[in-house]
This record gives structure tokens, sequence and C-alpha cells, in this order.
């Protein structure tokens, strides 16, 4: 073979080479494709997005996962007359409700958190949220005598479940359930299992910053969580980055909703001991492998306070976090200090 | 046999191949940022972020009345909105790809969307 057949030959290949490189990576790139709805549910902006490699398929996931939401909203919502949140309290002091599997699945996990957080968790909160007028529209300061009237109304040890039956009796009348600090969290799990099942590999589901993700990003790395600055005005700003994979976060911060009294801020974390909103901290992001865990314990530990809630952190398996307390000092759990970058 | 003219002919053909790469690589990462503006749920308007070099406003019609955006410099924030609590307005300014303005009462979603991946995939609360 002669000098320039050869040369010939190795041009040939090389440029086959290129052709057949280019071609891959179109295909390979447009094979796995995002697919994404918002819909303003819950009472917040609910997210799905879906990583598949057909279109109509992308679709009918994103359709069905929100029909899913849209019937357990229907389910947990305490505003939503009608629904079992609402039976429930109607019938409190009266009778046992009746209530389907993911209703007696969410009030056992709302008992739970109770339990080991000592009520600093508690699902019967709703009178005292309702005295406060948070939900209503209608804040203000109550008195302390107020206060004193209605905590004897929550607690979450009072709650009447008979698994066998599927029923829940709240055994006071005035006594309510206020399934908000939970709910939202076990539909995102809920929505997650759904995709789960239809075997999703890559997806994320994010019910207004209650954020779970199913695998790594597109190109393998975590997901990267961006925490807010929560004492920063403009309220976009992000104080540390968080990297999950098939894992949960939720913040809860005292700058989410609030009002003005006199001068003084009052927000909506209200501790269920004192009536009061818990001062000791100003933003807990929690990281679980479960929503309704983050969910939870995001509320439990902003009220618990610095120790004892990093205390808890620690003491469960799976579970994250970061706090911010009321000196803006950040408190990071020892699973999260090699990966967490503070900004 | 390969004469000169062969040798033009491969040179024209490997500079194609090579800028054909080059050009999709190119296009596959220029997404740019686009406001995507709804209400309840449905698509009100997109625009792209680069067209705010100027000073644009939109007035959007809500379920409740009017709530205006501005988008200017790269970033956008609402400047009024027919809600009680004023939570949109309140959260200032956006300018990364995952942010959003929400006003809840009025239904109204502004959100920054890119194509590219961004350095952060979601912000909590």
């Amino acid at each position: 073979m002669t000098f320039k057949k050869a040369a010939e030959l190795l041009a040939v290949v090389i440029i086959l080479g290129i052709i057949i490189f280019t071609i891959l990576n179109i295909v390979n790139q447009e094979s796995i494709q995002k697919y994404s709805k918002t819909e303003l549910l819950l009472d917040t902006v609910f997210d799905i997005t879906v990583f598949t490699e057909d279109e109509a398929e992308g679709n009918r996931l994103l359709r069905e996962a929100f029909n899913e939401v849209r019937a357990l909203e229907k389910t947990f919502s305490r505003f939503v007359s009608g629904s079992e949140v609402d039976e429930i309290n109607q019938n409190a002091g009266e009778g046992s409700v009746e209530v389907r599997s993911d209703m007696l699945k969410v009030i056992k996990s709302g008992i739970y958190f109770g339990e080991i957080t000592e009520g600093s968790f508690d699902i019967t909160i709703a009178p005292l949220m309702e005295l406060w007028g948070f939900g209503t529209g209608k804040q203000r300061v109550p008195s302390q005598e107020e206060i004193e009237e209605i905590l004897p109304l929550v607690d979450y040890r009072e709650i009447q479940l008979d698994e066998q039956r599927f029923t829940v009796y709240l055994p006071q009348e005035e006594m309510s359930l206020d399934l908000g600090g939970i709910a939202k969290g076990y539909i995102v799990d809920r929505i997650v299992q759904y995709l789960e099942s239809q075997n999703v590999e890559i997806a994320s589901v994010n019910a207004g910053g209650d954020i779970r993700v199913i695998g790594t990003r597109e190109d393998g790395t975590p997901w990267r969580i961006g925490i807010r600055n929560p004492r920063n005005s403009n309220g976009q700003d992000i104080i540390a980055v968080i990297p999950i994979v098939d894992q949960a976060v939720v913040t809860s911060g005292d700058y989410e909703r609030f009002f003005t009294s006199d001068g003084k801020r009052y927000h909506h974390i209200l501790d269920p001991h004192n009536g009061f909103p818990a001062a000791k901290v100003i933003s807990v992001t929690i990281v679980a492998e479960e929503c309704i865990t983050a969910d939870a314990l995001s509320t439990a530990v902003f009220v618990l306070g610095p120790r004892k809630g990093m205390e808890l952190v620690e003491s469960l398996s799976g579970v994250e976090g970061l706090i911010i307390d009321n000196q803006e000092k950040l408190h990071v759990s020892s699973g999260l200090q090699d990966i967490i970058e503070i900004r | 046999m390969f004469s000169r003219y062969d040798f033009i002919i491969w040179i024209v053909i490997v500079s194609l191949a090579i800028g054909g790469i080059y050009y999709h690589q190119n296009l596959v990462s220029m997404g740019e940022n686009l406001v995507e503006i709804s209400v309840n749920g449905q698509e009100y308007e997109v625009i792209p972020l680069t067209d705010s070099n100027g000073n644009l406003r939109r007035e959007i019609e809500g379920v409740n009345g009017l709530t205006v955006v501005e988008i200017r410099d790269q970033r956008v924030r609402v400047i009024s909105s027919a809600c009680p609590d004023k939570l949109c307005i309140h959260s200032g300014w956006i300018d990364r790809p995952g942010q959003m303005l929400v006003c809840l009462p009025n239904r109204v979603v502004v959100k920054i969307v890119s194509d590219e991946q961004q350095d952060i995939d979601f912000f909590t609360n």
C-alpha cells in the first residue's frame, strides 16, 4: 500500500468517526427530555419535573401526578369543607369519623412526630393558629388569658385513632386538626412513589419549597438546593447550598408568614407549649429520605431551638439539618458538614 | 488516485464536520433565560430576559385584578398586585433560573426558566 493510499484511508476513517460521533451525540441528547408542569395547588406553587424518553409518556406522567395531587388536596385541606379533616373537626366531641388509609397514615405520623419531639410538633395546633388569626387573614396578638384558655385543647395525645376500624375521634368539642405542617410533605412523597412505580429514574417534586428528588441530575451529579438567606431583604439571596440524591428537603423560616403589631413582628411557627411564636431560631432546613419527615421536623426543630433541635436531628438516622439561630449563627449536623457549601 | 483537488474536498468536509459539531454544541448550550408568566396554571406570556435591557412592564390580568411586573437589567419584580398581603412585592427582584415570584390570591406566577443546567436546581422557602 502506498503512503497516499494509507493517508486516504486514514482520512476516511477519521471523517466517518467524526460524523458518527456527531450523530450519536445528537441522538443521545434528544433521547432523554425534561417535562415539567406547574400548578397552584395546596395554597402554593406545585411543580413536577420528570425526565423521560417519550413526550407522550412525559405528559401522561405529569397529568396523572397532578390528578393525584388534586385528589389528595381534597382529603387534607382544613379549608375545604367536606374534606376528611373538616369532617373530623366538625365531629370533635361528638363522634368518630371514618377516614381513608391516607388520612390514617398522616395522623399516625403526626402523632409519632409529636412523640419524638415532646409535643414541639403538634397536629392539634389548629385552635391556637386560629386564635392568632393565621390562615384567616385577620391576624392579631391574643392576650395571655386567651392563650391559656386555648392551650389545653392543643394536645396530640388526646387524638383517638382506631386502626382496625379506620376511625379518628377528637374528644373535646373545641379541638381541631391542622395537617398543614405535614400533609404537603406526605403528598410530595405520594407523588414520588407514583413516579417510581412508573419506573421514572430522574424527577423532582417541589411543593412551594417542600422538595423531593428521584435519583441524581441528568448529568449524574447531585441536585443542588439553595437555602435562602433568612435576613436578606432582597429575599432571593442564598446562604448555603445542600447537595441531595434521592432525598427530600424542607425549610421553615420565620419570614414566611408573619404580621406586625405595635412594631413587633409575629410569625406563624407557634410553640405548642406556651402558645407564642418560637423565637430561638430564624430558619431550619431538614434533609431526610421522606418529605413528610423533613416537613414535620423542620417545624419541630424550629420550636425546639438550636441545641435540643440539633440533638434530635443527630439522634435520627437518615436525617440531617441546618439551623440558623436568632444570632444568625449556622449550626450544621454531622452528616452535612462535609458536603454543605456555605456562601 | 489522491489528487490535489481530493485534498481540498477532504479539507472542506472535515471543516464542515468540525464546524457542525461546534455549531451544535453552541446551539445546545445557548439556552437563554426566559421569563414565564402564567395565570391560574395557564401560560400567559413568555419574554426573553435579555429583552429587558430597556425597561419592560407588563400588566397581567389575574383573577382579582392586575399584577404589574417590571423587567429591567436582566431582573424581574412585581411592583403592584391585586392581593391583600403583597408577599409577591416583598419578594423583591429575581434574576436566576429556578426563581419565581408568586401572587397566590391573584393566581399569577412569574418564573425564570432556562434549558441549561443551572448551578442551583431549587430554592427553599
